[in-house]
């Protein structure tokens, strides 16, 4: 490994053991599942629409928490930096601002695939509990419920007994948790019987919730831009404005048809939200295609290359 | 003195904030929003589309901004003073920490009063420009006006006393024990009183029903008067229904509109003030012409009666009135804000403030999970079995939903929107449960907390 | 009886055990001392990093609370807020409201002690005058400099003429003359009867000013007492002599080296560079 590499991977590492270890992310990832995972309860009314209305609320969840913990861990991975003074320290060192960078960004948009990975494992539960025909998973439930108290347990024992930090390990067990339910409930059945395994978990969404992963990854490329120069309530306004505009960004431009420069223009600057949104894909029994996943993948990488190099020239020049 | 010290806190809340440059961000993204948002909204292109537009969507965001800015403000307000200890040197002053928190209070509640102000010129200037700008004639213009940008008090029809005859019939029941086994008096009273009502709104082909209103003095005027109804429809098919309206205190002078209706479709009928013009009782009577048809039709079901609003106020003072309703909203947010700052750091405290306010907000459902007790599908479906977690959780719904009742139906957004007024009884409530009792106990149990807390 | 009540700060075993979130001890920061400055003394409380010295103050100051001990500061809990009108406070950075500007701030501080009106301009005005920084009175504070930023530090810590000043690092941050400026300030309030705690490492300037002070290590006291007291070498004795010629300096040390056996170092007597640098300084200014 060369020392540049040693470097990043250290830059990298510090930004992520910091990230993991604020309440917020604890707060808002456990928020999200927990809301995602009560669906089921809100919707079981909405005869035959409730597994429809489940796996839109999850996904909506998805986006809009993760969007927030974007926001937030980009500025204080690195805006707080600034005003802490600790970026100093740093660039005292053999350390480039393009390597400190995207050593953040890194940082981050491992923090972002973790959440994709317990909203996923949420999202799947959440669309297995859902009641059909007023059939209600209660083993399902009662394990769900009890089991994100239980995930917080052994954190708390390692916290006491070793004085180290209660959130990482919260979310750690938090995530083994969801994992393990997910894999439990897909070998019983309603009633508690063992059946094929799978067989009762719709895994078409596991590359919606991987459309969405992408997404949040392209937020997160513009929230570190941003916290060059905001704080975190001005870029999650942002971050909020460019999701819902760039859902409706073909109204938009609908509405500046009469100057289509303008429309051209609102099309390339706002993020195509609407080509990784999955419900409407999903509606009507779709499905979320390898090669649309592929599509979504290169457009978030060439965006998000243009934001990072937008942010990177700010931060280039960003005095201290 | 003591009232010097909360002042020049409430002074330097806000200095700090214009200094900033918060409230400048603010105002113009408030403003951009209020602005923009009804110009990018598609309506159905007529006036009173628009009208409905601007102040639905102005409204609810300025609201939501609003909310979303007092609790980020109100957290850090304290958690980022104790963070980078300039409180430190303030509580090092003769100056107790009630009197820090009431004037932060004091502060953020006069930046929104500030906003909120801004917010009401941004919303009277764009109606005003909607209504000059428009195409549309005159007449329409009026009846937009009329409808929408008014302060209207709901009438509803007064119900006819049926206790003798419900009391008759009950002593019949129980006397012939032709009453249904196990049904109590009281069971049947309620029994009969629910099929009374809903004959009172049943309309059969070719009939009619007739309703009485109350006129008051005050009630009449040169503002024409708004009739809203809707019917439903036995039939699945909700063919068009033709009928008649009759309007007038006397039978012999009465004023007919002839209507087509669809059920299912809110409609509304404007009431020339001639027509209504003085005090007594009003008869209203609804003729169905079409008596080919099969379909036996309701007038709102589930309700009690078609309201007639009748003007009460102008729009500028209803509006100012909702808008003080939302102050006291945000009034109580900011305590709540400045509670959860006082004991968390900042991230923390944002957002254990928005998740007492969703849950605040769920009142409706925790309400319907305390009286129906069940948490889903009450009306369909085998009936379920309560476990033991089950009706624990369900006694914890009924405790918050007594906390949480007084804040049902304190949203006066919709009643904006629909021209109906704000009253300043719910005024009043508002300024005693939100800003007045809910603002009182955070105060008491964050302050009590906060003089707890240690700062190292 | 007559030197007790003349106690301005007395504490007695006062203990501050810092305790995790299961409630279980981690840090002794303060442990059991005993501490007492009178009446129009100037005292300083001396110590490595880590020793106790800011969390003392922070428990006179009645921001963080004693796990055990007694404390009572002008014969009164440090927690009851009346005590607070006759306690000003300088903490070792200026943790002031960068966007507001140094009358302001003043003003704000005053409206804190009930000044108001005249009373409050003037006070305002004369101390801003004090600290020199009447040209930058309507300047931001987030524009100061940190040198600047601290005499309003000091400014604000005056603004109530208070019995009893604590000052933590006041000279942290400050250059050789504002440094001078400041301990003369410091000396000219004990000359009124103010009473005044100092905590710092500059031991110079503790040495130069202070009557007594306490020496802490690890949450204890260490040493106390007067510093003339503290600081006499016990068996050793300083001869200054002005530009004696080589002769007379030569028979002089061997008649003492007769007399008691050694022979005594011989060496110039400097001046400190804080005096150079004050020299140099006002010599420059002088200069029109």
């Amino acid at each position: 490994m060369t020392n540049r590499l040693r470097t990043f991977v250290a830059l990298t590492g510090l930004a992520l053991s910091e990230l993991f270890r604020q309440p917020a992310t604890l707060l808002l990832i456990l928020t999200n599942v927990v809301c995602t995972i009560l669906v089921p309860l809100a919707v079981s009314h909405q005869l035959g629409q409730q597994t429809h209305l489940a796996v839109d609320s999850s996904l909506a969840f998805e986006f809009v928490f993760g969007l927030i913990l974007a926001g937030y861990a980009a500025c204080s991975t690195l805006h707080n930096e600034y005003l802490s003074g600790t970026i100093l320290t740093i660039f005292s060192k053999p350390v480039g601002r393009l390597m400190f960078f995207l050593a953040k960004f890194s940082a981050l948009a491992v923090l972002i695939v973790f959440f994709v990975f317990c909203a996923s494992a949420a999202s799947l539960l959440a669309e297995r509990l859902t009641p059909r025909n007023f059939e209600f998973d209660t083993l399902g439930m009662r394990l769900l419920g009890v089991s994100l108290f239980v995930a917080l347990i052994p954190a708390a024992i390692v916290n006491f007994r070793t004085r180290r930090s209660f959130v990482p390990y919260s979310l750690f067990f938090c995530a083994l948790m969801l994992a393990g339910l997910v894999l439990i409930l897909s070998t019983f059945d309603l009633e508690g019987h063992r059946v094929a395994f799978g067989s009762m978990i719709n895994w078409s969404l596991v590359p919606a919730c991987l459309l969405e992963g992408i997404a949040l990854l392209l937020l997160a490329a513009i929230a570190i831009s941003l916290s060059v120069r905001l704080a975190a309530p001005a870029t999650v306004a942002i971050l909020l404005v460019l999701l819902f505009a760039g859902l409706v960004s073909d109204h938009l431009t609908g509405l500046l048809a009469a100057v289509p420069q303008a429309g051209f223009v609102v099309k390339m600057i706002l993020p195509d939200i609407q080509g990784f949104w999955p419900a409407d894909k999903l509606a009507g029994g779709g499905i979320i295609t390898g090669a649309l996943i592929g599509h979504a993948a290169v457009y978030a990488a060439a965006y998000g290359t243009g934001v990072l190099c937008l942010g990177y020239a700010a931060f280039r020049n960003r005095q201290f | 003195m003591r009232l010097g010290r909360i002042t020049a806190i409430a002074q330097l809340t806000v200095r700090e904030a214009v200094r900033s440059r918060l409230l400048l961000s603010l105002g113009t993204f408030l403003v951009a929003g209020l602005i923009g948002l009804p110009l990018l909204i598609a309506g159905d292109n007529t006036l009173a589309g628009q009208i409905q537009i601007i102040l639905n969507y102005t409204l609810t965001y300025a609201t939501a901004i609003l909310t979303a800015t007092t609790l980020w403000t109100s957290c850090g307000g304290v958690s980022t003073e104790i963070q980078d200890r300039r409180l430190y040197l303030v509580l090092t002053k003769p100056l107790h920490r009630y009197e820090l928190w009431v004037g932060k209070w004091l502060g953020i509640a006069g930046l929104n009063a500030a906003l909120l102000i801004l917010t009401g010129f941004i919303i009277g200037a764009m109606t005003w420009h909607a209504i000059r700008n428009s195409t549309d004639d005159p007449v329409t213009k009026r009846a937009v006006c009329e409808q929408f940008l008014m302060a209207r008090e709901t009438l509803l029809p007064v119900t006819p006393d049926w206790s003798r005859l419900i009391e008759t019939n009950t002593w019949r029941l129980m006397q012939s024990g032709q009453a249904p086994r196990g049904m109590t008096a009281n069971m049947i009273r309620t029994k009969l009183l629910e099929e009374l009502n809903n004959q009172r709104f049943t309309i059969p082909p070719g009939k009619e029903i007739r309703f009485a209103y109350e006129i008051a003095a005050r009630e009449t005027g040169d503002h024409d008067l708004i009739l809203n109804y809707k019917l439903e429809s036995t039939r699945p098919e909700r063919a068009p229904v033709a009928a008649r309206w009759l309007i007038g205190y006397d039978p012999a002078q009465v004023f007919q509109v002839n209507v087509t209706n669809y059920p299912g479709v809110p409609c509304t009928l404007p009431i020339s003030s001639h027509v209504v013009n003085r005090p007594g009782t009003l008869a209203i009577t609804y003729q169905r012409l079409d008596s080919g048809s099969q379909a036996t039709l309701m007038m709102a079901m589930n309700n009690p009666g078609p309201e007639l609003r009748v003007a009460s106020g102008s729009f500028s003072m209803n509006l100012a009135r909702g808008l003080l309703v939302i102050l006291c909203k945000l009034a109580f947010l900011a305590a709540l804000g400045l509670v959860a700052g006082c004991l968390l750091s900042t991230p923390v405290a944002v957002f254990t403030a928005f998740f007492i306010m969703i849950l605040l907000a769920s009142a409706g459902y925790v309400e319907s999970v305390a009286t129906s007790g069940v948490f889903y599908v009450p009306h369909e479906g085998p009936e379920l079995v309560q476990t033991g977690l089950d009706r624990l959780i369900l006694h914890l719904f009924k405790a918050f939903s007594v906390m949480t009742r007084p804040l049902i139906q304190l949203d006066p957004v919709p009643l904006l929107t629909d021209g109906r007024i704000v009253g300043w009884d719910l005024v009043l409530r508002a300024m005693a449960w939100l800003a007045g009792l809910y603002t009182a106990i955070t105060a008491l149990i964050g302050i009590m907390l906060f003089n707890r807390r240690e700062l190292g | 009886m007559g030197e007790t009540t003349d106690l301005v700060i007395e504490a007695r075993k006062l203990t501050k055990i810092f305790q995790d979130f299961w409630g279980r001890p981690k840090v002794c920061a303060v442990n059991e001392i005993d501490l007492e400055v009178r009446r129009g003394e100037l005292f300083g409380l001396l110590g490595p990093n880590g020793s106790g010295k800011s969390t003392t103050i922070k428990m006179i100051l009645g921001l963080l609370h004693p796990t055990t001990g007694l404390l009572t500061v002008l014969g009164q809990s440090p927690r009851n807020v009346a005590v607070k009108s006759k306690i000003g406070f300088m903490p070792e950075e200026s943790y002031l409201y960068k966007y507001l500007t140094a009358a302001e701030i003043l003003d704000f501080y005053a409206s804190l002690y009930g000044l108001s009106g005249n009373r409050k301009k003037e006070r305002v005005s004369a101390l801003i005058a004090q600290v020199g920084l009447d040209a930058a009175r309507n300047r931001p504070i987030g524009e100061f400099s940190k040198g600047m930023a601290r005499r309003v530090g000091l400014a604000q810590c005056l603004l109530n003429d208070p019995d009893l000043i604590l000052l933590d690092e006041p000279t942290s941050g400050l250059d050789p003359l504002a440094c001078r400026e400041v301990k003369d300030i410091l000396l000219g309030l004990v000359r009124r009867g103010k009473t005044i705690l100092i905590c710092s490492h500059h031991l110079a300037d503790m040495q130069d000013i202070c009557d007594r002070v306490a020496i802490l290590m690890n949450g204890k006291v260490c040493a106390e007492g007067a510093v003339k007291e503290l600081l006499i070498n016990p068996g050793t004795l300083r001869l200054s002599l002005e530009s004696p010629s080589r002769e007379s300096l030569s028979a002089i040390l061997d008649y003492i080296e007769k007399e008691t056996g050694t022979r005594p170092l011989v060496d110039h007597t400097g001046r400190t560079l804080e005096s150079v640098f004050i020299e140099t300084v006002k010599q420059r200014n002088s200069i029109p």
